[in-house]
């Protein structure tokens, strides 16, 4: 028996019997890929990952800039440094899989990348306090708390936005949605550390921490 | 009579301007995509539909291709994240091979009962493979991919993806020996030895 001959029998590989209809379609998509988005998903993988990674560490720049964290001179530098490297190498590792393409066999570590997005914010969150001056005493701990949440959450947004802007599938495949959630609240949570001076665990916990959870947690009861 | 043009050829002229390359690629490709959807998916629409998001999606990557690489790897890896992105967003498994007496595939012509009992005896071998030996049977076999394509379209090892194949086209030998126990044609031997 040839196998090579049975080919065409068990899936024939000609041209599909509907391809003229198939192409009018095709033709119909193509012609509505215009305007703003269409163009940002078009660009390149390395320019796409470029314009997320600019958006990320833009936001925090400028949070950094007009509303700095107002405790610099107590705050040790080896916690801030700690955290510019976990969350922002972390931010910069999860960036380039959010730009990639269906061209592109799927990441084998989106998973792991997603789940250290969400644990790294609470394994720092839940270290001692790095010092105990500054704290915003004027507010009570709940309206401090949704106040830095609301914060967070806001200058986060943006990466999700970005994210889907570049996203080249229709509707965002539902692993890279979770994943740009989680990505956003990375952000929201150097934006935090580039401007909150309150450095309880608790408040870093249940306000900065759980940003990303929170998104991630939004995103998939859409989705599913 | 002039050499047929190469897919890269035709890609790169696509991305120079020329529409009607895209066509060409379309007509060159769609066929064996639509089979490659259909080994899976049975709704012919659905299975059209992600041939019509593949070449999109070619469209959209059109900047990512580097001069070099081949297309056809690149195209059928956007076709099996599409098939199986299909499944995931419809939380459903992909479908048993065709039954031909109900679905018959596009373009099959009846040549007669032997060889259609042949292609059924094909059909329930491949029913037998997991679902990662029949991805790399799928390219490699059907697709003529070579190991390191499959194994770029897969994402996986060139070791891991010939392991596969290598079982693959064992239980395929198993079920589709002849009795003198002969097959011939793109199979293990001479591919991947």
């Amino acid at each position: 028996m040839d196998l090579k001959d049975l080919t065409d029998q068990v899936a024939p590989g000609g041209p599909a019997t509907d391809a003229d209809a198939l192409f009018d379609q095709l033709e119909a998509d193509l012609a509505r890929e215009q305007g703003l988005r269409a163009r940002l998903r078009s660009l390149p993988a390395p320019v796409r990952t470029a314009l997320l990674l600019l958006g990320a560490f833009g936001v925090v720049a400028l949070v950094a800039l007009v509303r700095p964290r107002m405790d610099l001179d107590h705050y040790p530098m080896g916690r801030l440094l700690l955290f510019a490297v976990l969350i922002g190498g972390l931010t910069a590792f999860v960036v380039p899989l959010l730009s990639r393409g269906p061209h592109q066999a799927p990441p084998r570590t989106g998973p792991w990348a997603l789940g250290l997005s969400l644990a790294v914010p609470v394994a720092l969150a839940v270290l001692p306090a790095a010092h105990t001056a500054g704290h915003d005493l004027t507010l009570p701990f709940a309206l401090s708390a949704l106040a830095c949440f609301a914060f967070g959450t806001v200058t986060g947004l943006p990466a999700l936005l970005l994210a889907w802007l570049v996203e080249r599938q229709d509707p965002q495949p539902i692993a890279r949605a979770l994943l740009a959630a989680a990505t956003a609240g990375l952000v929201g949570n150097m934006a935090l550390q580039a401007h909150c001076p309150i450095t309880t665990p608790l408040h870093l916990l249940v306000s900065h921490a759980v940003i990303g959870a929170v998104l991630v947690a939004l995103v998939w009861l859409r989705r599913r | 009579m002039a050499p047929q043009p190469s897919d890269e050829d035709l890609f790169a002229a696509y991305v120079a301007g020329d529409r009607d390359a895209f066509r060409q690629l379309f007509d060159r490709y769609s066929g064996p995509l639509t089979r490659l959807m259909r080994q899976q998916i049975r709704n012919p629409q659905d299975a059209g539909e992600l041939v019509q998001q593949t070449f999109l999606q070619l469209h959209r990557a059109r900047r990512d291709f580097r001069q070099g690489a081949r297309l056809k790897p690149w195209l059928y890896t956007i076709a099996l994240n599409l098939r199986r992105g299909w499944f995931r967003t419809r939380g459903r498994r992909p479908e048993t091979p065709l039954d031909p007496a109900r679905h018959p595939l596009p373009t099959v012509d009846p040549v007669d009962l032997t060889r259609g009992e042949d292609a059924q005896r094909v059909r329930t071998a491949l029913e037998g493979l997991t679902a990662t030996q029949r991805e790399v049977i799928e390219l490699h076999w059907f697709e003529e991919l070579s190991f390191p394509e499959v194994a770029q379209v897969l994402g996986a090892n060139v070791n891991t993806v010939k392991v596969r194949a290598h079982r693959g086209y064992k239980v395929l030998r198993a079920a589709l020996a002849d009795d003198d126990g002969q097959i011939s044609g793109r199979t293990a031997e001479g591919s991947w030895t």
